[in-house]
C-alpha cells in the first residue's frame, strides 16, 4: 500500500488512551493527569498536551506545557517582565533572588484555577477517513505535533507527527 | 527546590540523542530517527536529529518537519486552491511518490535550521525554561565547556518545576 493510501484511522491513538479532562478542571489537576501518564510504562507516547472538552463532550481546547505555565505562573510569560529575569545581558543571568520569587507556593494557588481560564483554542482537526498525507499537510502548516481526529463529529482520538512520519517515510527505506 | 537543580540532572544525555555528522543523507536521518524512536519508545520521542561537523561541533538541528519539507519539496508550496482543500494536495501531484527517494539522497545540511538557543549544563532549570518559552523551542542543546553535553527538554523541565504545586504536602520552595 502506498502511504498516500493510509489513512488516518490506521495510525490514530483513540482518545480513551490520550489524557482529556473536562473543562472545570483545575491546572492542578491537569499537571497531575500528565505527569501521572509521563509515568507509566505502558504508555507508548507521552503525552505533550491535555484536551479538554464540555459536558457534551465537545471539543473546547487544549492545555500544552505553555498553557500550564501560564497557569500556575502568570508573570513568567509576560514579555515585559523578561528583562527582570533575564537581566540586560542574558550571559549574565545567574541564579540570584529574582529567579526565587519564581514558581514558589503562590503557585499551589494559581493552580487551584480552572482549565478554562489558560486552555488555548484548536487550530486544526482531521477527520478519522482523511489520509495521512492530508494530516501531514495539515500539521506543518498549522505547527501542530498531535492534531485531534474527528469521527462522526466526535473525537475519536489524536494522530501525531512522529507515527506519520513513519508511514511516508517507509518507502525511503526501501531502496 | 526545583531553582537549586541544574540541567544537568534532567538532560538527555548527548550519547543518548540522536545526532548525526552534516554530510549524512536525508535516508540515514530517517534511518535514525525511526530506529530512535523505536530505542526511546516510552522515554522521549525524537522530534529531532543534532547534525555535527567534523570537528564535533553543533552546526543545526534536523526536525521532522525539515526531513519531510527536505523529501517532498512540493508538499509546502501552497497555491490557493490547496489552501482551501488540503486534499487537492493529493490530486495535484505525485506527493511522497518516487521523487522522493532522489531527494534523499540529498545531504542533511541542504534542510537543517539553525540553533537557536542554548543553555548550560550548570544552568538552574528556571532560568532554562524561561529561555526556551521565550524562543519558542521544545528542547535545546545543553552546553558543557563549549561541547554539546546533551539536550534538554521542556516537557522534562516542567514536570520537574511543576512538582511542588502536585504535593500534598506544602513544599518548602525559597
Amino acid at each position: 500500500m502506498q502511504p498516500t493510501e493510509r489513512l488516518v484511522k490506521d495510525i490514530m491513538i483513540p482518545l480513551t488512551d490520550y489524557p482529556h479532562i473536562p473543562y472545570w478542571f483545575s491546572v492542578r489537576e491537569a499537571i497531575a493527569m500528565i505527569k501521572a501518564a509521563a509515568a507509566d510504562p505502558e504508555k507508548k507516547a507521552l503525552p505533550y498536551l491535555v484536551l479538554v472538552f464540555d459536558e457534551k463532550y465537545q471539543l473546547l481546547g487544549h492545555l500544552g506545557i505553555k498553557e500550564m505555565l501560564q497557569g500556575i505562573e502568570p508573570r513568567f510569560l509576560k514579555t515585559k517582565e523578561a528583562p527582570r529575569f533575564m537581566g540586560p545581558e542574558a550571559v549574565d543571568l545567574t541564579l540570584g533572588t529574582l529567579w526565587k520569587d519564581l514558581f514558589t507556593k503562590r503557585c499551589k494557588e494559581e493552580a487551584k484555577k480552572p482549565v478554562k481560564e489558560v486552555m488555548a483554542p484548536i487550530r486544526a482537526t482531521i477527520n478519522a477517513s482523511d489520509s495521512i498525507v492530508k494530516a501531514a499537510y495539515v500539521m506543518l502548516h498549522t505547527d501542530s505535533w498531535i492534531i485531534p481526529v474527528m469521527e462522526d463529529k466526535k473525537v475519536a482520538g489524536i494522530a501525531r507527527l512522529m507515527d506519520i512520519f513513519k508511514e511516508l517515510t517507509t518507502q525511503v527505506l526501501e531502496v | 527546590m526545583p531553582y537549586k537543580k541544574k540541567v544537568r540532572e534532567v538532560m538527555i544525555p548527548l550519547q543518548d540523542y540522536p545526532h548525526i555528522p552534516h554530510w549524512f543523507t536525508l535516508r540515514q536521518a530517517v534511518a535514525l530517527v525511526r530506529e530512535s524512536a523505536i530505542k526511546y519508545a516510552g522515554q522521549f520521542e525524537p522530534r529531532t536529529v543534532l547534525v555535527f561537523n567534523e570537528k564535533y561541533q553543533i552546526v543545526g538541528i534536523l526536525t521532522l518537519r525539515d526531513i519531510l519539507k527536505g523529501l517532498e519539496p512540493a508538499f509546502l508550496k501552497e497555491s490557493e486552491l490547496v489552501k482551501a482543500d488540503p486534499a487537492l494536495a493529493l490530486v495535484m501531484g505525485d506527493l511522497f511518490g518516487p521523487g522522493m527517494e532522489k531527494q534523499a539522497e540529498n545531504p542533511v545540511s541542504t534542510v537543517m535550521g539553525p540553533i537557536k538557543v542554548t543553555v548550560k549544563a550548570d544552568d538552574s532549570l528556571v532560568k532554562a525554561l524561561f529561555l526556551m518559552v521565550k524562543e519558542n523551542v521544545g528542547m535545546m542543546p545543553v552546553m558543557d565547556d563549549h561541547r554539546v553535553a546533551g539536550m534538554v527538554r521542556l516537557t522534562d523541565l516542567f514536570l520537574e518545576i511543576s512538582q511542588a504545586i502536585i504535593e500534598k504536602t506544602t513544599p518548602q520552595l525559597g
